[in-house]
């Protein structure tokens, strides 16, 4: 019964947070520079997603996370070339192909 | 073309699109499901959490905490931190839903995830307009297949735990890497990627439990600035 009730409060919470700005009992507009400003949320947000798993990474004993940036890891090394590939060509699916295939090379070194 | 070929084409897209981050998120729902199990919720709790919840991060988490036995407060605080980065999401879409009847709404809120909105988008980006079915089906594509990886993860059980081998993990960040690197053409969104990601990774670095929203809207807040600070200093020197 309790668990029933973790996982319906929880399947609020997170459609609160989904839904929140859409209702229009919020009353407030998004005026021209709030407008500017969520126009950077996309290249924020989704960058906060990757970087952590270039950049960081777990240390196997301890609790600890630590900067990667050993040529002998393959996140770094294949996340750098990813974001090279991706600059020059521009294609997402092109560029995650070829970023997974230096991971494998990078890996099995 | 008339418009139920545009309806159908733009269907057809969303599903194409979404289809290597659904790809990429299989092991995580594997992970759920078989996670759940582990927890000691039921087949229809465990399934009833991935259906309902959809939040990869913090079902995750919160399995984490009930394994510590922790305080219900404690797990919902928990969910409404790590999801709320959805807020940004959907206060971005708030002047297309409010468009919307409350049904439609309703069903663009429950499928709003990171994977959605980055489709989304990038078809914003293209075609200069939100299309809703575009998004909708997008997003139930992902859920439909969140769901049948989080059931097999539930039958399954304790199958392979190992992603980093899988290498998936690397995948979900080149595809984020090839979403966010092609959409670089300005210097504000230049700084704010850097921004984003450098405070990313001191937040994780220290283990700032709401690390993604803090790096999120610093960047957000960088670029506007820079964007802000261009048009000053233009103004100024045609005055």
């Amino acid at each position: 019964m309790m668990m029933w009730l973790m996982i319906g409060l929880m399947a609020l919470v997170t459609f609160y947070n989904r839904y929140a700005f859409f209702s229009p009992q919020l009353k407030f507009s998004i005026g021209p520079r709030l407008q500017s400003l969520l126009s950077y949320t996309a290249p924020a947000v989704l960058t906060a997603l990757w970087v952590p798993i270039v950049f960081v990474s777990e240390h196997p004993d301890m609790e600890a996370k630590q900067l990667n940036w050993q040529l002998d890891n393959p996140y770094f090394c294949a996340g750098l070339i990813t974001v090279a590939i991706s600059a020059f060509v521009r294609k997402p699916l092109i560029t995650v192909a070829l970023g997974v295939l230096v991971f494998a090379g990078w890996s099995r070194l | 073309m008339t418009q139920a070929s545009i309806d159908r084409h733009a269907w057809r897209q969303a599903i194409v699109d979404i289809a290597p981050l659904s790809l990429a998120v299989i092991p995580w729902g594997l992970l759920a499901g078989s996670l759940a199990i582990e927890t000691g919720l039921s087949f229809w709790q465990a399934l009833c959490m991935s259906m309902l919840v959809f939040a990869g991060a913090a079902q995750l988490a919160s399995l984490n905490l009930v394994q510590l036995g922790s305080p219900l407060a404690a797990i919902l605080s928990t969910t409404f931190v790590i999801s709320s980065r959805h807020l940004l999401y959907s206060a971005v879409y708030r002047k297309f839903a409010l468009q919307l009847p409350w049904h439609q709404r309703y069903l663009l809120a429950f499928v709003l995830t990171d994977e959605m909105f980055a489709v989304v988008e990038q078809y914003r980006q293209r075609h200069g307009r939100f299309h809703y079915q575009y998004a909708v089906v997008a997003g139930f594509t992902f859920w439909l297949i969140w769901n049948l990886a989080s059931l097999a993860g539930i039958v399954l059980g304790k199958i392979l735990r190992d992603m980093q081998a899988w290498g998936f993990e690397f995948a979900v960040a080149a595809i984020f890497i090839a979403m966010v690197v092609p959409g670089i053409r300005s210097l504000p969104t230049l700084v704010t990627v850097l921004v984003s990601g450098g405070v990313m990774i001191l937040a994780e670095l220290n283990h700032l439990n709401n690390a993604i929203l803090l790096a999120g809207i610093s960047g957000m807040l960088a670029g506007f600035a820079t964007e802000q600070g261009r048009r000053w200093l233009q103004r100024g020197s045609h005055s």
